[in-house]
């Protein structure tokens, strides 16, 4: 008889700890309020249709880039923008935690575009041909690996000087 | 019925005997048609760009295009020579024709330093050789990397002959100075390669260590349009290519 009173409560016990999740909160935590803050009129796509599938998109934009080499989009009202993560998306919704990360930190998921993909400094470079942009930093350090190299090219000449004697 | 049987294992031993004798033929005869060349018959349609290095013209110690290539692609540098990551380099003239042909060379073209990079050759052997696809030969002949298909398996690694090749053993982000926007890094564990500046292609720039030279000792072009300066160079000089032996049928020539 004890027997049974020790079964019937470890029960007990047990189910109130398995339900515990469902009768104590029904309510979900509240769905990120992204304040957005965006540079453009319009978005590549309509906007329910990038709340559900931009994952989709960008994989499209992937594979036609780097595979077909067709760089462009044709947005909605037929202008022409490069197919691109960094320049067009973070160009126009120029913060990446708000953008990005605020849902994805809500829905637990960990895309891995950053572990190559340069997160843009300034918001993104919205110019269609962003080259010049690092170009003054990119200057300072050739003209650093210039002077290394102006410096090796001497050094070798003498050993060759030292050499031929 | 047991006769019936007899004779047909006599016929057919017959018959595969034949058919042995035959095949033994055969197959003698064509090899003595097999062709040496390695040279395929192609139709100079469209696009495949091309690189001339005239040789005579670089500058022994300028590694200028080098540099150039390297901030432009976020090439990291390392400091162990085993983790080293390149897409152009330099290299002694015998690991860069290292075909008995080219035997009696002035001392001079045998102690330069010789630019070298992927050959982006008209039949490769790393696009063979990927499983995921993830090296691919585009339309315009150029042999693009895909990053993002990339596992790391390195068959391409081995399959390339001209160790154009290199794999990312450690994580590149901390080893690049100064990281270029415009262009992603690699993350640990996947093969890069030079890529003829795809990207700046699409914009009708030059490749970048075309653009930098300052002795004009690359030339870019496309080979299948005999109206360009570098079929012009190739017409007025005699040119190598790298290992032509293995009929990879490389797009970049060297003038020694």
């Amino acid at each position: 008889m004890n027997e049974k009173i020790l079964i019937f409560a470890g029960l007990a016990v047990f189910l109130l700890a398995a339900s515990y999740p469902f009768w104590q909160s029904t309510e979900a935590e509240d769905f990120p309020q992204i304040a957005m803050q965006t540079k453009g009129e319009q978005c590549v796509a309509p906007v329910e249709y990038m709340r559900k599938n931009h994952m989709k998109l960008l994989n499209t934009w992937r594979d036609s880039v780097v595979r077909d080499g067709e760089r462009f989009h044709i947005m909605p009202d037929g202008s022409k923008v490069e197919k691109s993560l960094t320049k067009t998306c973070l160009g126009c919704h120029v913060s990446k935690e708000k953008f990005c990360e605020e849902c994805h930190s809500y829905a637990s998921v960990k895309p891995y575009c950053w572990e190559c993909h340069v997160i843009p400094k300034s918001g993104g470079h919205t110019e269609l041909s962003g080259i010049e942009s690092g170009e003054i930093s990119k200057q300072n350090l050739l003209n650093n690996l210039l002077a290394r190299n102006q410096q090796f090219a001497e050094s070798k000449q003498q050993f060759q000087e030292e050499n031929s004697d | 019925m047991i006769e019936n049987r007899r004779k047909f294992l006599k016929k057919s031993a017959g018959v595969l005997a034949g058919a042995g004798v035959v095949s033994g033929f055969i197959s003698k005869y064509s090899t003595g048609f097999a062709t040496a060349s390695t040279e395929k018959p192609v139709a100079e349609k469209g696009i495949r760009w091309g690189m001339v290095i005239d040789m005579r013209k670089c500058v022994d110690g300028c590694v200028k295009c080098i540099d150039v290539c390297h901030v432009t692609h976020n090439v990291p540098e390392f400091d162990n020579p085993k983790d080293e990551i390149k897409w152009i380099w330099k290299s002694d003239y015998a690991k860069v024709f290292p075909s008995k042909s080219q035997q009696f060379v002035s001392a001079e073209t045998k102690q330069k330093p010789f630019l070298t990079m992927c050959n982006h050759c008209a039949d490769p052997p790393c696009v063979m050789a990927c499983p995921t696809g993830a090296t691919f030969k585009r339309k315009d002949g150029i042999v693009e990397m895909d990053f993002h298909r990339c596992i790391g398996c390195r068959f391409c690694m081995a399959a390339c002959p001209y160790g154009s090749r290199s794999f990312n053993w450690r994580d590149p982000r901390p080893a690049i100075e100064d990281i270029t926007q415009e262009y992603p890094t690699r993350e640990k564990g996947v093969v890069e390669k030079c890529n003829f500046c795809s990207e700046r292609l699409a914009k009708g720039q030059q490749p970048a260590c075309v653009e930098a030279c300052p002795e004009k000792v690359l030339t870019f072009g496309n080979l299948y349009d005999k109206k360009t300066e570098i079929r012009q160079i190739l017409k007025d000089n005699p040119t190598i290519q790298r290992k032509p032996e293995l009929g990879t049928n490389p797009s970049v020539f060297y003038i020694t």
